[in-house]
């Protein structure tokens, strides 16, 4: 320890604030070095003069000035009563309880979404009208259709599914 | 004597006897802190009148476990820094002091050294902020434990130290004003 961190850490000697360690430390370095041991014993001396007169400039309550303080304090104020809260249960349950609620509630609205069926066939390909794969092929089952356009011979419609799940295509004559 | 538990659970019930038991251990630390804090012996049993009604008004809300002796001392020194707050002038607090001792008649000689020491302890700790003041008053004051003034202030336990490192630096320096260090005079 050098003499800058001895200076800094003198003021918390006098109350055995430090660590034992660092007193120690503290301790080895006051016997070698007499500028702090001066230093050391210039706050002992501050500590111990402030002490000394804080116990001479002491007050007391007497026991008649006591006693009526205490009585005016009861006089003035009740005890706080518990108020009956909006929730029966503990604060900390009733946080608890309202997470969930959130929990279940956000649940029942987004479920839904996660366990929708994919959309089924436009209705305007399968209601009656004849279509015809235009460049039909046979494919394997392995392969994946990314869009198909379907063109009606009788009306001209053309019809753009973008897919991804595979099918089986079979041409209509 | 009966526990603190025991004593709170009668005060509840509206036992002022009780109550007063309660708080019997703490009525001359409390006071003689918040006096160090104001400066004004007057003021500081004020103080500790609205203390007082505060803690009878919320011992309810005390919960079971805790350091009772550290909740009387927060809230007491709560209490003091909001009506320091509300004071603002610790100037004319000394001033005030001044009169009130001028006015005093008992014993001159006595009341004289009495009221240099009172004036150089105030000299001294007008030099500090009020966290400074509040710490140097619970741990050198009324010899509360770093852990207990922590809780009572609300502060972490190396802050305290550093507050209290810096209090005693500060009341060194003024020390040294009033009363010079020789070097060749100071013994080991």
């Amino acid at each position: 320890m050098n003499c800058r961190k001895v200076r800094r850490l003198l003021p918390l000697m006098p109350g055995d604030e430090l660590p034992e360690s660092k007193q120690a430390a503290i301790t080895s370095h006051l016997e070698k070095c007499p500028g702090c041991r001066q230093e050391y014993a210039i706050y002992m001396a501050s500590n111990q003069a402030v002490k000394t007169w804080l116990d001479k400039d002491r007050i007391e309550w007497n026991d008649f000035e006591w006693q009526r303080v205490v009585r005016t304090a009861c006089r003035e104020s009740a005890p706080e009563k518990r108020k009956p809260g909006f929730w029966p249960l503990k604060k900390s349950w009733s946080y608890a309880s309202l997470v969930g609620v959130v929990v279940v509630l956000c649940l029942i609205i987004f479920w839904p979404q996660f366990t929708r069926k994919p959309p089924g066939a436009a209705p305007g390909a399968a209601t009656g009208t004849k279509t015809q794969l235009l460049e039909s092929k046979t494919l394997q089952p392995s392969q994946e259709i990314v869009a198909v356009e379907l063109v009606s011979r009788k009306t001209g419609v053309k019809i753009h599914w973008f897919l991804n799940k595979n099918f089986n295509m079979e041409e209509i004559e | 004597m009966k526990r603190e538990e025991e004593l709170i659970e009668e005060a509840l019930q509206g036992n002022h006897i009780a109550f007063e038991q309660l708080l019997h251990p703490y009525r001359n630390g409390v006071l003689n802190m918040v006096y160090r804090m104001t400066g004004n012996p007057e003021d500081a049993k004020e103080i500790c009148q609205d203390a007082l009604i505060k803690i009878y008004r919320y011992l309810r809300s005390f919960k079971k476990g805790r350091s009772f002796k550290n909740w009387v001392y927060k809230t007491v020194v709560n209490t003091a820094r909001d009506f320091l707050k509300k004071q603002k002038k610790f100037d004319l607090l000394m001033e005030q002091q001044k009169n009130a001792a001028d006015c005093e008649t008992v014993n001159p000689e006595k009341h004289y050294l009495d009221a240099e020491i009172r004036e150089n302890i105030q000299n001294c700790l007008q030099w500090l902020t009020p966290t400074e003041r509040a710490v140097f008053c619970l741990r050198d004051g009324e010899g509360l434990s770093i852990k207990e003034t922590a809780s009572v202030l609300g502060c972490s336990s190396m802050g305290i130290r550093v507050h209290l490192s810096r209090a005693r630096n500060k009341l060194r320096l003024q020390l040294g004003k009033i009363y010079p260090f020789k070097k060749n005079e100071v013994k080991k």
